[in-house]
């Protein structure tokens, strides 16, 4: 028998059902056929979800899971007779978890307005955290509420999106390199030059030594003392010891600054591709910060004067070293592009960058600031965007922005935000929370804080 | 514009009489033309030093140099403007120009030679090479 015919078999029948045909016959075909109806229905249903690309899990208001398909039983590695009846902390959603805090789905919709996606870490049967996108929808259930949730793995996109800042990060280095040859050039241009002119002034001072022990044979009675005064005399005009005095004192001076020039930039670069560290460490950022500036010179001194206020009592904060280092630069190199852009093709002046770090309300703030061309509030909304960019071919690729943005609140629960005005600057303000939380902690603090406001 | 104190001669003026050249030198570093003077006073030759494009150009109109080397990337005017400059102004024109930099790769070279500039040599640059350059242009 065909499906129609098994839901809708009545439709024929009626006209033809004959005049004394009982009801009560009637009436159980079509409760059987109602049965047959709502049986075929939930497997329908049950195929449905069990064939949906996403894992999807229906729990209880307190988060005892309802319902549970067949790719959360792949995903996830508890079958659904297991998991059913079972609270979510003790399975996908444990207090554990990196980036949850307790209470699972019931948490994650308190916190986030229903319908949006929301990004978080679940735990699998084997203890591994993966990365998950979850998209909750509560339904009425007589006085109380289920709540229905498919939850998309996104561990590969994830992975996409590091090695996409690892990408960056390679190319940035790779620009970076030009322009730190180029530091580290011109030291060693003038301390070689320097090296060789107190070689060469050496070998004067020896003659006039010379003369002077001569001097003294001749005044110990061995010699013509007037002849060798004379001889003296001339020979230390010739070598200008007044001018070497002086040069040989600044060039010491200046190959001394050159060296540790070249140490502080290898050091600097060293530090800012090799962090040290793919986890959150307690980190110096201000220490941090000045080895980007370091290693980033060429990107902005010839358009930019550089001043920094750094918070001294700043605590150790715990993030990523090496991408933090790596928003930093993409916020420097925007600041003197921007510069770059308002002085014009024939600069007279510098433009400023001003970098400062501040703590408040268990935040650490980072302002980089310059005097540069501004956003136009038309593209503010977008700068964010990946692959957004104003710039040129081979002078920006749009990513700066996204990959700081995606450090800042993905990876640190932190903010980035913007302040431009069109022709005077722009100010980015970055927040990282000095504890390390998960963003829906944050999200809860602000929260909280804007209800007592 | 004024010059700051220290972009006037290094040299002092006694040595104006012996000098058998006078060369303009062009960078940012105020290092680096310190380290060339030093070097270049033993051949007599005079080092004058401007930190930019702009000052480098306004010194050349004023001190008549007998020989210009510049930098490329610089504050201000970068040295391509100062070579293109140089080139469109009558009196400078015949300077010969010399460009010593980390930052010339081949077509920038190729440029800057048709521009008139006599030379293009990579820093760090050793003195023999300097002094190959400026012979041509200075009895040393
Ligand atoms: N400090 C700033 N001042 C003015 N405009 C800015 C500033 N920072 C960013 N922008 C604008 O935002 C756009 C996006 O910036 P983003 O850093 O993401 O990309 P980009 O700089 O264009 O390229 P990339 O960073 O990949 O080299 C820029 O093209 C620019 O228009
Ligand atoms: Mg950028």
């Amino acid at each position: 028998m065909a499906p129609e015919q098994l839901l809708y078999p009545r439709t024929a029948d009626t006209s033809s059902s004959e005049p004394d045909g009982s009801d009560v016959h009637t009436e159980l075909l079509s409760v059987k056929k109602e049965l047959r109806g709502a049986l075929e229905r939930e497997n329908w249903l049950r195929r449905t979800i069990d064939t949906a690309n996403d894992a999807f899990v229906s729990t209880t208001v307190m988060g005892e899971v309802l319902e549970w398909n067949s790719k959360a039983e792949q995903l996830f590695g508890w079958s659904r007779a297991e998991v059913i009846g079972k609270h979510l902390s003790e399975t996908i959603f444990p207090p554990s978890v990196s980036d949850n805090g307790a209470g699972g789905l019931q948490h994650l919709i308190q916190v986030r307005s229903e319908g949006k996606r929301v990004e978080t870490k679940a735990r699998t049967l084997d203890g591994d955290e993966i990365s998950v996108e979850v998209s909750i929808s509560p339904m009425r259930e007589g006085s109380s509420f289920v709540l229905n949730a498919f939850i998309h793995d996104i561990t590969s996109r994830k992975q996409l999106q590091a090695q996409l800042t690892h990408a960056q990060k390679l190319e940035s280095v790779g620009q970076l390199s030009a322009g730190i040859a180029h530091e580290i050039n011109t030291p060693t241009q003038y301390v070689g030059d320097n090296t060789r002119f107190l070689e060469e002034s050496f070998e004067e001072i020896l003659g006039v030594l010379n003369c002077f022990n001569e001097l003294l044979q001749a005044v110990e009675g061995q010699g013509d003392v007037a002849a060798v005064v004379a001889k003296v005399k001339k020979v230390s005009e010739a070598a200008d010891l007044e001018y070497l005095k002086k040069e040989i004192q600044d060039s010491i001076k200046q190959s001394l600054e050159g060296v540790s020039r070249v140490a502080s930039i290898v050091r600097a670069m060293k530090e800012f591709s090799h962090p040290g560290s793919a986890t959150k460490t307690p980190t110096d950022i201000n220490k941090n910060i000045k080895n980007t500036i370091t290693v980033a010179t060429n990107e902005w001194k010839y358009v930019a004067k550089m001043v920094t206020e750094m918070d001294d009592e700043m605590p150790l904060i715990p993030c990523l070293p090496g991408d933090l280092n790596q928003v930093i630069l993409n916020l420097i190199v925007n600041s003197a592009h921007a510069i770059a852009e308002a002085l014009g093709k024939n600069p007279t002046e510098k433009g400023t960058i001003t970098i400062s770090t501040a703590l408040r309300d268990n935040f650490a703030e980072i302002r980089v600031q310059d005097t540069g061309a501004g956003i136009p509030e038309s593209i503010r909304r977008r700068i964010f965007d990946p692959f957004f960019t104003t710039k040129g071919v081979g002078v920006g690729s749009g990513q700066g922005l996204a990959i700081a943005r995606s450090v800042i609140v993905d990876k640190h629960a932190g903010t980035i935000d913007v302040n431009s005005v069109e022709g005077q600057g722009t100010t980015f303000l970055v927040r990282l929370p000095l504890e390390e939380q998960s963003a829906l902690a944050n999200e809860k603090h602000d929260r909280k804080k804007k209800d007592s406001k | 514009m004024s010059i700051p104190a220290d972009a006037v001669m290094i040299e002092g003026a006694a040595e104006k009489a012996k000098s058998t050249g006078r060369v303009l030198w062009v960078d940012d570093d105020p290092n680096l033309a310190a380290g060339f003077a030093r070097r270049l006073k033993r051949y007599n030759i005079q080092i004058m030093h401007a930190f930019d494009g702009m000052q480098g150009y306004w010194m050349a109109l004023n001190q008549k140099p007998d020989v210009i080397v510049t930098d490329l990337k610089m504050p201000k005017w970068p040295g391509n403007d100062l070579v293109e400059c140089l080139s469109l102004n009558r009196e400078l024109a015949g300077i010969p120009t010399i460009v010593v930099s980390g930052h010339a790769g081949a077509a920038e070279k190729k440029r800057l030679e048709a521009m008139g500039v006599v030379a293009v040599l990579e820093k760090p640059v050793g003195l023999e090479d300097l002094l190959v350059e400026l012979r041509k242009f200075l009895s040393l």
